[in-house]
């Protein structure tokens, strides 16, 4: 039994007091209208901006040291920064930069998870003490643990009082609220579009303009393409000239982690006058999971698996691995633990890796 | 079930054993023909080319594999769902697989050295153990019905939750063991085959004993006592068994979701009427499901150029088949019901030292927020300086109001649906947002952040949009609204999964973002939540007496001139609006819509108005409480609020089935 629509819809309302509704109907566009504001604010912070300019030391921490009249230019990777002074106390949130400063021969006053540092990235090694409480943050040999990469303690690293504060790509959303802080350089790597190799080297001159330590740099550069030349002529005379190689990581005993076109891995490999065995378009990070058994097809080809694979001797086990022709013809290798996401420096410690691997002569398998 | 249907059954499980064999060969070059496979199988040839050592030894153990775990997850599902008379419930719903999966991480992040000798093993106990865990919380006498899966849902959100902190802490070491989550069927040898083999001899003792059990058990306890069955040891005995094999299945190939769900349910449709009929038709229903996945996987797999875990395949079909199913099958009753007896059944009213007591807690809460200082070695009070106080007030904004708002919502849906379990984010609405999260990372190839909440809100605004369509033939029962939150939480699980899985930096974001942070809520969003809550709050106090109606019956509420239709969709979207906005704004966050409305009634709140006043202000003290635990417990990594929260209201919903058992002389909660 069913009213007019109107009138049923009146006589609901009387029953259930539904004055509210108006105002409830009122409330939720309010709600819909306020979600749209910060879109448009964002959209509004995204205009360009000049060059950023910053004193680079904080009031009373420049007593006594020796600042370069010129003012300090670089370039990030949202645009030119320009710094008066070289600035001293520094904070880096991701490890491969971590990495690069420290072969700048910079201790930094924070970074993130050294424990974790100390595990996987391992060189260049943290300085004694490093993971101390703030309480001797003024010293400035100690590195202070500011927490995880992707979400490092914003108090703490104010606590620190930094001169500059080095991010990568896990804090691209955090620049804003680290700019409250102290200036920030924003040095993103291992995307997609990012040979990661060359931006690496890039950072590395970036920072070491940052710090002024451009002849320690161009030295360090210097020596690890002198290093690759070493190691090139040496492969080239024990397996031939671009023998060709496929580095890659084990997932599981199925599956395969293969490294792209654009990742350090490649880089190295190109330095070395080594081919390589099985190119994979360019990705994020470098890296693109494939079946263990599309490898079958490899010919005349070494593999180089880096460590850790817990499972690899159950993996040797099986009939599939021995029927691979790489595993056939001996020229499968492990390689000892490297970070692959580093910075400059870390590819020197992979070319050693790959060559060490790859020149050690190992009994038939 | 006819004879002529169970042989038509297993022509088909042939067939597609015979067309998943020839996956391989259809997508790459050097499949061997079928007299060849039948050659090498026979043993009349020896395999030595590469494509016959690969069928050989990689493609017939993988066949072999998705047989024996489809045939074993299908028939546990059937013996679960009858031995619980719940449609809903799967081997995965036991705790089995979260069990599994935290005792596979453990073992990656503290013995890394053990995992190749002892992965399997150690997953098969972890299972077993979180099966132990929800025996001892229901007790061994009230295992059947929706205790047993009530506790298992929650036993799953706490393990899950302890898994990801876990996973978020130790990024690195847990890397390797994401592959197993997504379920992989891929194989290279026969070893996994023959480990899982002799732990399946369970299964043709279960097919040949448990159908007269099962018949005997559907007479209901008393007639089944009797006529002289030990009701409890058997039902104890059925479930055991189906939990090991369960357990054993995803040891050896990872989480296989859907699979066990589906193929009973299926099997009904399909006429089996029997306890027995309905155990062999799951049994083979469940191998040409997982045979049919597995080829489709392999199939997405090369179309992709990446590995398509079968898992991931088995959820993107299971869903939408679960969705057809609760169109065309379920039914309220199949639904979790459930309440908790005891408490303060006396009390009618809130004490007004209980509410000063919340009350203080709540300022307590802020005040630590505010003013404690964990920086410098010794914990002390001091005013925030400016910069501080800047990154402290929209965290503590973003979880008093998330905490306040999910409270409400968690009120509403659970008055309106009836049913005190009912939690929001069960719903699919929170899902809906990280859903369209990953999947935008996934399209674009972006890391997925917090400054994308705008996709993350649309993510909501479109579940929300297709469970009113959906709900629309129902007139917004929100029974079948429910399945759909199901179906779609499965299916982003098995998404985040396959994210894991690729290895990547990026893939990290994903799983923070799923741990529910204040962390990164911008002054904006704060701002925006907390307006969002204020207005939200205020409609659900405005709408309390159609609460109050609806919750003493439908027919009561229609009879007393509610149009029940539209009070439901109404209702339904202040939900809905209101699990958008906070997971929008610091990811999902699960337990605080389920728990702070049951506590509030447990504190005297009985009717819908103080319920929802109560509610609020138990949901705002615990995220509070959380958010400042999780940022000081590790100092300086912080936990997000969103673990502390399921943590501890996963452990205060245990505690309370495990009181509510031990109070009442017969175990019933």
């Amino acid at each position: 039994m069913r009213l007019m629509p109107e009138g049923y819809l009146m006589h609901m309302v009387a029953r259930t007091r539904l004055r509210q509704c108006p105002a409830l109907l009122a409330a939720m566009a309010c709600v819909l209208a306020v979600l749209l504001v910060p879109g448009v604010a964002r959209a509004a912070d995204a205009a360009p901006q000049g060059v950023r300019q910053h004193t680079g030391q904080h009031a009373g921490q420049a007593a006594g040291q020796t600042t370069s009249p010129a003012p300090i230019r670089i370039r990030d990777s949202r645009g030119d920064i320009a710094f008066a002074a070289v600035p001293r106390r520094v904070v880096v949130l991701d490890w491969d930069l971590l990495e690069q400063v420290l072969e700048l021969g910079i201790t930094p006053v924070g970074a993130p998870e050294l424990a974790g540092y100390r595990e996987w990235v391992v060189q260049p090694p943290l300085p004694s003490g490093a993971g101390g409480e703030p309480g001797d943050a003024d010293n400035a040999d100690t590195v202070t643990d500011v927490g995880t990469r992707a979400e490092p303690n914003l108090e703490r690293i104010a606590g620190l009082r930094p001169d500059v504060i080095l991010t990568a790509s896990p804090q691209k959303d955090l620049l804003d609220a680290l700019a409250r802080i102290a200036p920030v350089v924003h040095l993103p790597n291992f995307a997609a579009t990012d040979r990661s190799g060359e931006v690496a080297i890039a950072h590395f001159t970036t920072l070491a303009a940052l710090f002024g330590r451009q002849e320690l740099a161009r030295q360090k550069i210097e020596a690890m393409h002198q290093r690759f030349a070493e190691l090139k002529t040496q492969l080239a005379a024990a397996l031939g000239p671009s023998a060709r190689v496929l580095p890659l990581r084990f997932a599981n005993t199925t599956s395969v982690f293969a490294y792209c076109e654009n990742s350090t891995a490649r880089y190295v490999l190109d330095q070395l006058g080594l081919t390589d065995a099985l190119p994979q378009p360019p990705r994020a990070w470098g890296i693109t999971r494939m079946p263990f058994k599309d490898l079958h097809a490899l010919a005349d080809a070494w593999v180089l698996h880096v460590l850790p694979f817990p499972e690899e001797a159950k993996m040797r086990a099986t009939v599939l691995w021995q029927s691979m022709p790489f595993v056939r013809q001996g020229r499968i290798r492990s390689v000892r633990p490297v970070w692959n996401y580093g910075g400059a420096m870390s590819m020197r410690y992979l070319a050693d890796a790959f060559a060490e691997s790859l020149l050690r002569t190992e009994a038939a398998q | 079930m006819t004879p002529r249907r169970l042989a038509g059954l297993v022509c088909a499980v042939a067939g597609l054993a015979v067309l998943h064999l020839h996956m391989d060969g259809l997508l790459a070059d050097g499949g061997l023909p079928l007299t060849e496979q039948l050659r090498l199988v026979l043993g009349w040839h020896t395999p030595e080319t590469f494509a016959e050592l690969n069928f050989c030894h990689a493609l017939l153990p993988r066949a072999c594999m998705a047989l024996l775990v489809g045939g074993a997850l299908g028939l546990t599902g059937s013996l679960m769902q009858q031995l619980t008379r719940n449609m809903l419930a799967s081997p995965l719903t036991l705790g089995t697989s979260s069990g599994a999966w935290l005792a596979l991480v453990a073992l990656h992040i503290w013995l890394p050295r053990h995992v190749a000798a002892h992965g399997a093993p150690a997953a098969l106990l972890g299972g077993l153990l979180a099966f132990g865990l929800i025996v001892f919380i229901t007790g061994a006498r009230n295992m059947d019905g929706l205790p047993l899966v009530v506790s298992g849902m929650v036993v799953n959100i706490l393990l899950g939750a302890i898994t990801t902190a876990l996973v978020l802490l130790h990024e690195e070491f847990a890397r390797s063991v994401f592959l197993w989550g997504a379920g992989d069927l891929a194989q290279n040898g026969w070893q996994a085959v023959l480990w899982l083999l002799p732990r399946l001899g369970v299964a043709p003792v279960l097919l040949l004993a448990a159908p007269r059990l099962l018949a005997l058990l559907r007479l209901g306890h008393e007639g089944a006592s009797a006529r002289g069955l030990p009701v409890v040891p058997a039902f104890l005995l059925l479930m055991a068994a189906s939990i090991w094999l369960a357990s054993a299945s995803i040891a050896t190939v990872g989480v296989i979701g859907f699979i066990g769900l589906l193929a009973p349910n299926m099997a009904r449709s399909l006429g089996a009427r029997t306890p027995g009929a309905e155990l062999w038709t799951s049994l083979l229903l469940g191998a040409a499901l997982l045979l049919a996945t597995d080829a489709l996987a392999m199939l997405a797999g090369t179309w992709t150029q990446d590995v398509v875990p079968c898992g991931v395949a088995a959820a993107a079909l299971g869903a939408p088949a679960l969705l057809w199913l609760s169109r065309r099958r379920l039914r309220a009753q199949d639904t979790v019901g459930f309440s908790f007896r005891g408490g303060a059944r006396g009390r009618l009213a809130v004490h007004p030292v209980v509410l000063a007591l919340l009350a203080g807690a709540t300022v307590l809460g802020l005040l630590a927020h505010i003013l404690v200082q964990p920086e410098g070695g010794a914990w002390h009070w001091a005013a925030p300086s400016a910069y501080q106080w800047s990154v402290r007030w929209p965290r503590l904004a973003a979880a008093l109001c998330a905490g306040a708002a999910l409270a409400v919502a968690g009120t509403i849906l659970q008055r309106l649906v009836g049913n005190p379990l009912a939690s929001p984010d069960i719903l699919g609405v929170s899902s809906g947002a990280t859903f369209a999260l990953v999947l935008a990372g996934l399209l674009f190839g972006q890391a997925v952040s917090a400054a994308q909440w705008p996709v993350a809100l649309l993510g909501s605004a479109a579940v929300l949009a297709a469970l009113l369509r959906l709900g629309r033939a129902h007139g917004y029962a929100p029974s079948s609204l429910i399945i759909a939150g199901v179906a779609l939480t499965a299916l982003l699980d098995a998404l985040v999964q396959f994210c894991l899985a690729r290895g990547t930096g990026d893939s990290y974001a994903v799983l923070l973002w799923l741990s529910g942070s204040t962390y990164r809520v911008a002054p904006a969003q704060a701002l925006l939540l907390a307006a969002g809550t204020v207005v939200l709050t205020c409609a659900g106090l405005g709408l309390s007496r159609w609460l109050t109606l609806l919750s003493a019956g439908r027919d009561v509420a229609r009879a007393r001139g509610l149009d029940t239709r539209r009070a439901s969709l109404v209702l339904l979207a202040v939900v809905a609006l209101t699990c958008g906005l906070v997971t929008s704004a610091m990811g999902p966050v699960t337990f605080v819509g389920l728990v702070a409305p049951h506590a509030a009634s447990l504190l005297g709140a009985r009717t819908a108005r103080a319920q929802l006043a109560t509610g609020a202000l138990v949901g705002a003290a615990l995220m509070l409480w959380a958010d400042w635990i999780g940022q000081t417990a590790l100092y300086p990594t912080q936990i997000a609020a969103g673990i502390v929260v399921s943590i501890v209201g996963g452990s205060y919903f245990l505690a309370l089935m495990i009181g509510g058992r031990l109070r009442s002389p017969h175990g019933q909660p």
